[in-house]
């Protein structure tokens, strides 16, 4: 090793040190180095690059396998039917809390604006993003797994408050539930998984950082 | 607060703000912008596809529908452009609604509002709108290919080739089906093209007798 890399390599594990003392020192300031490292880390660019590519193949292969025609009756159809059916009734489930009389049967909910459960409507589109994103972000295991199931759960309660918005949408005007369905929530769905992701990367390197924060007042 | 974190809060704050206005404005609902949009890509797709055909020579030309066309109970979508195919020595044509505002459009207008919002200078944003907006205006002249071999392939006696049958499926279903692309793709596709901007080369104007450091890095030692 030559002396000026030794120097830039010092000069490194200095800064990086002086980050994890001022993170453990000032309790105030963590979430400003934690912000900061997400930030760095995506102007990064290989790092972003890889996250990039990686996110864009996996939601390849979830497409893949989401959207394949398949079979009612093959197990991949059934499971996809009954995640349907489940939309359904957390809508209906909802509508019936806010004082809807509604009933289900299969994937249909019967009402002032009856409406069926599709495939396009389950938003696993979002979910597919989301969980492409996650998986592709460079944490750990764990962080990965409870933002999977976090994440994803979140998005079906957001997918079936957007049933739900579209039901009243329905029962005041045909158009303003066309408008709603065809532009407005797609988008804000889409919008919502992107605010997920960050939050749930926000935490994940504050997460990741923090054993080694620990480790680190430790040694001192 | 400290100023770092003040300016990615500013730095937020006015990707929001331009995103959404960029977003209220061009997505309001306007007949006048619907039609002229359905006209323009219409006539630059027709010009495209001119020479295009699919199967046994069945051509596809898309014809704007005008501001009064009202939704009919059994479509699917609020059509501003009819999709019509015409079959060589078939009398007629079969034509089919869409809705370019709902697959074109808005695509393409997030894709500008996430430029536009980006943080990058405005040469940058330039070169990216130059670059990204044929892109995305091509991506959805091909989708609309993409629907029509597939619809085809399901008929009888259009001789549409197996694979191209097998692809237009596969791509109909992933591509098309899934409602969030039309956000997804964008977003991803501004996402690529605002990390590749950020290493682009910017030509400056310089005033005369300025030198950058890099013409002064290359100037023989004196």
């Amino acid at each position: 090793m030559t002396r000026k890399s030794r120097v830039c390599k010092n000069l490194h594990s200095d800064s990086r040190s002086r980050e994890r003392l001022t993170a453990a020192q000032e309790p105030g300031s963590l979430p400003r180095v934690r912000l900061t490292r997400i930030l760095h880390w995506l102007a990064a660019g290989t790092g972003r690059w890889r996250f990039l590519a990686l996110t864009l193949a996996l939601m390849i292969a979830f497409y893949a396998a989401l959207y394949h025609p398949y079979a009612e009756t093959s197990l991949p159809g059934r499971c996809l039917i009954a995640y349907l059916e489940l939309a359904a009734n957390g809508s209906a489930l909802l509508l019936g809390w806010l004082g809807e009389p509604v009933s289900v049967q299969g994937t249909t909910v019967f009402g002032r604006f009856p409406f069926i459960v599709v495939l396009d409507c389950a938003a696993l589109d979002a979910q597919a993003l989301f969980a492409a994103a996650v998986l592709a972000f460079p944490v750990g295991g764990w962080p990965k797994l409870l933002g999977l199931v976090g994440g994803l759960g979140a998005i079906w309660l957001i997918n079936v408050s957007r049933l739900v918005a579209l039901y009243y949408a329905g029962v005041r005007s045909l158009e303003l539930f066309q408008v709603l369905h065809e532009e407005v929530m797609v988008l804000l769905v889409i919008l919502s998984v992107c605010g997920l992701f960050f939050a749930w990367a926000l935490w994940a390197r504050g997460y990741a950082a923090g054993p080694r924060r620990l480790g680190a007042a430790h040694a001192t | 607060m400290p100023p770092e974190r003040r300016r990615l809060v500013i730095e937020l704050a006015s990707f929001l703000s331009v995103f959404v206005v960029v977003m209220l404005v061009g997505a309001w609902p306007s007949r006048g912008v619907r039609v002229g949009f359905s006209r323009a890509l219409s006539a630059t797709a027709n010009l495209a596809l001119s020479e295009v055909h699919f199967g046994a020579g069945v051509q596809l030309q898309l014809l704007p529908l005008p501001a009064s066309t009202a939704r009919q109970a059994n479509d699917n979508v609020e059509a501003d452009t009819a999709v019509v195919l015409r079959a060589p020595g078939q009398p007629g044509d079969r034509r089919f609604g869409m809705s370019l505002r709902r697959d074109a459009y808005l695509p393409l207008l997030i894709f500008v509002a996430l430029i536009l919002a980006a943080p990058l200078g405005a040469r940058r944003k330039a070169a990216c709108l130059t670059v990204g907006v044929p892109i995305v205006l091509c991506v959805a002249i091909g989708s609309v290919c993409i629907l029509v071999t597939y619809l085809l392939s399901q008929s009888d006696g259009t001789s549409i080739p197996e694979w191209q049958g097998d692809l237009s499926s596969f791509l109909f279903e992933r591509w098309l089906t899934p409602p969030g692309n039309r956000v997804i793709a964008p977003l991803l596709f501004s996402a690529v093209l605002g990390s590749l901007a950020h290493k682009w080369p910017v030509a400056r104007t310089l005033p005369a007798g300025r030198r950058t450091p890099s013409s002064r890095a290359n100037a023989p030692a004196s």
